[in-house]
């Protein structure tokens, strides 16, 4: 079985990973930082940037290039700043805190799963059907063994540190005391019926 | 962010690598054939939702491993005119009481418009679905109630875990039987149909009244605002594939209004409340933070987490701010979505 996976072709791992994990060990956050954004609420254009940006684009037909871009400017300048939200620099501590943690995670999810090749189970079979029926059991319950001590391995991680919150979370281990209306959405997503009570 | 496990994953391949290993492979798998993304060229579940504009009428069993009493296992009888009315009538469950079951439906029907809206399996919104979901249709056909069905395999395109299974009715594109299974293969919730009939006699059916006051309104925060005379919180970091669909103020029933944010990632639906009167009920916090143990006063900003099967609602006051998340996500992102929500303090 070993000379069957060892006989394989060996595949190697795509440049454009070895050039990520690069740059993310050279420091490089801008994967990071372009992954949390992607994951932020996308806000539409507020009303205001449209009429303005609708008022300077009937000015500039009639204006230089340089007034033109200074106008731009003038107009984005004059649009509210909207900060990142405070749970992002929460976010981005906790991931610079335990960037190896952070890293085995983001890389081993995203890797591409790739089916087993065609040719390894046709020489699995060719291989089974020579072995002697002792090895046939001694070999699954050697793998069986060494498969739980990876197992055990993988899961025995520590405990993650509680995440910190800018409020105090309490967990109720019973409906009591809960808002009708959060029980029936819960319910309803849920399933269950324990509280009266609630709109429909 | 990337939240799921690694540690499942690993798991996960190294069970597959073991059957292989093991020469136990999986059985071969029903031919199955993706459908394209864009939900305007599949079927048409996948853009509208077929039991408002198909009458029928049809006895349904309900399934709910994960929750204890009547609720785990019930049928219940629903009826539509194809116009836009419906009913929701529960019929029996077995091995309760007639009591536990008469409180039970009696709690059924007072909440047939949320179970109606947010229980069964329905694309919410087309645009997100077709980003965050992938459909497969089975070769095979089944029979559910005497209708012939077209399977479906529903599933999430890049987050990791649950799926649904549906048997659609190839004429009509109800929905006839559904089981939504969680990353572990367990059943988390199913409906089935028994019976069903595409003429039902309307003559004796009670159509569901809403009641909750709700109100549709308009998504900017400026309109917003005008709207509800306060400052809507608005949540900036949605758990992975969410995205807003709704924005409506409710009434719950006892005088007080929410402003009522849906989100959703195309099937799923998240809410978030906020209550325009202030805070939610001191006493309320007060006994859930007794029950929880806390011996101690409850603090001013704090949230009540409390799981209902596959759903997390949470629930408090922070900053003044009565809020309430409820949705099937995990609990940190729903975490994460309130503090996000909140406005940021002066540094």
């Amino acid at each position: 079985m070993l000379a069957a996976l060892t006989g394989l072709a060996r595949a190697s791992a795509p440049a454009e990973l070895e050039r990520r994990v690069e740059l993310e060990l050279a420091g490089d956050r801008s994967r990071r930082l372009q992954r949390m954004l992607n994951s932020l609420v996308r806000r539409g254009a507020p009303a205001a940037l449209e009429l303005r940006v609708a008022e300077s684009l009937d000015e500039s037909r009639t204006r230089g290039d340089e007034q033109r871009g200074s106008r731009k400017a003038q107009v984005l300048r004059a649009l509210d700043d909207r900060p990142a939200p405070g749970v992002l620099d929460r976010l981005l501590r906790e991931e610079l805190e335990a960037p190896e943690r952070q890293r085995a995670d983001r890389f081993f999810g995203s890797l591409e799963r790739l089916p087993a090749p065609a040719a390894l189970a046709e020489r699995l079979a060719s291989v089974v059907r020579r072995r002697a029926l002792g090895r046939l059991v001694l070999g699954p319950i050697a793998a069986l063994a060494a498969a739980g001590l990876v197992v055990w391995i993988a899961v025995r991680t520590e405990e993650p540190a509680p995440r910190r919150y800018r409020f105090e979370v309490i967990h109720a281990s019973s409906l009591e005391g809960i808002d009708p209306m959060a029980c029936v959405l819960a319910e309803s997503l849920g399933g269950g019926a324990s509280l009266a009570g609630g709109p429909r | 962010m990337r939240r799921h496990s690694g540690s499942a994953r690993g798991v996960l391949a190294l069970c597959a690598w073991l059957a292989l290993a093991t020469g136990c492979g999986p059985n071969e798998a029903p031919r199955a054939t993706p459908l394209p993304a864009d939900a305007n060229r599949g079927p048409g579940f996948l853009r509208d939702d077929p039991r408002l504009s198909v009458a029928h009428a049809g006895v349904r069993r309900i399934e709910f491993p994960r929750v204890d009493g009547p609720g785990r296992s019930f049928r219940e009888r629903i009826t539509t005119d194809g116009q836009g009315h419906y009913s929701i009538e529960p019929v029996d469950a077995l091995g309760v009481s007639g009591a536990e079951w008469e409180s039970f439906a009696l709690l059924q029907r007072a909440r047939e418009g949320f179970v109606f809206r947010y229980r069964d399996f329905l694309v919410r919104d087309p645009r997100l679905f077709a980003r965050n979901w992938r459909t497969t249709v089975q070769e095979q056909r089944v029979v559910v109630a005497g209708r012939s069905c077209a399977l479906y395999r529903v599933e999430r395109t890049e987050v990791a875990g649950g799926f649904f299974e549906l048997s659609i009715d190839v004429e009509n594109s109800l929905v006839l039987a559904s089981r939504e299974l969680d990353g572990e293969g367990q059943v988390v919730a199913a409906m089935t149909y028994e019976d069903v009939r595409l003429d039902p006699d309307l003559r004796g059916a009670v159509w569901h009244e809403p009641v909750n006051e709700e109100r549709m309104l308009a998504a900017g925060a400026d309109e917003l605002t005008q709207e509800i005379g306060a400052r809507p919180l608005q949540p900036r970091l949605l758990p992975r594939g969410y995205g807003p669909l709704q924005v409506a103020t409710v009434g719950d029933g006892r005088s007080k209004r929410w402003l009522m944010l849906t989100f959703s990632d195309g099937v799923e639906p998240l809410f978030f409340f906020q209550a325009l009167d202030g805070g939610t009920e001191a006493d309320a916090l007060g006994a859930a933070s007794a029950e929880a143990g806390l011996g101690r006063p409850t603090p001013p900003s704090s949230v009540i987490v409390f799981e209902v099967g596959a759903a997390v609602a949470i629930q408090g006051t922070v900053d003044g701010f009565g809020l309430m998340v409820i949705g099937k996500a995990p609990q940190a992102e729903l975490l994460d979505l309130i503090e996000s929500s909140l406005p940021e303090r002066a540094r």
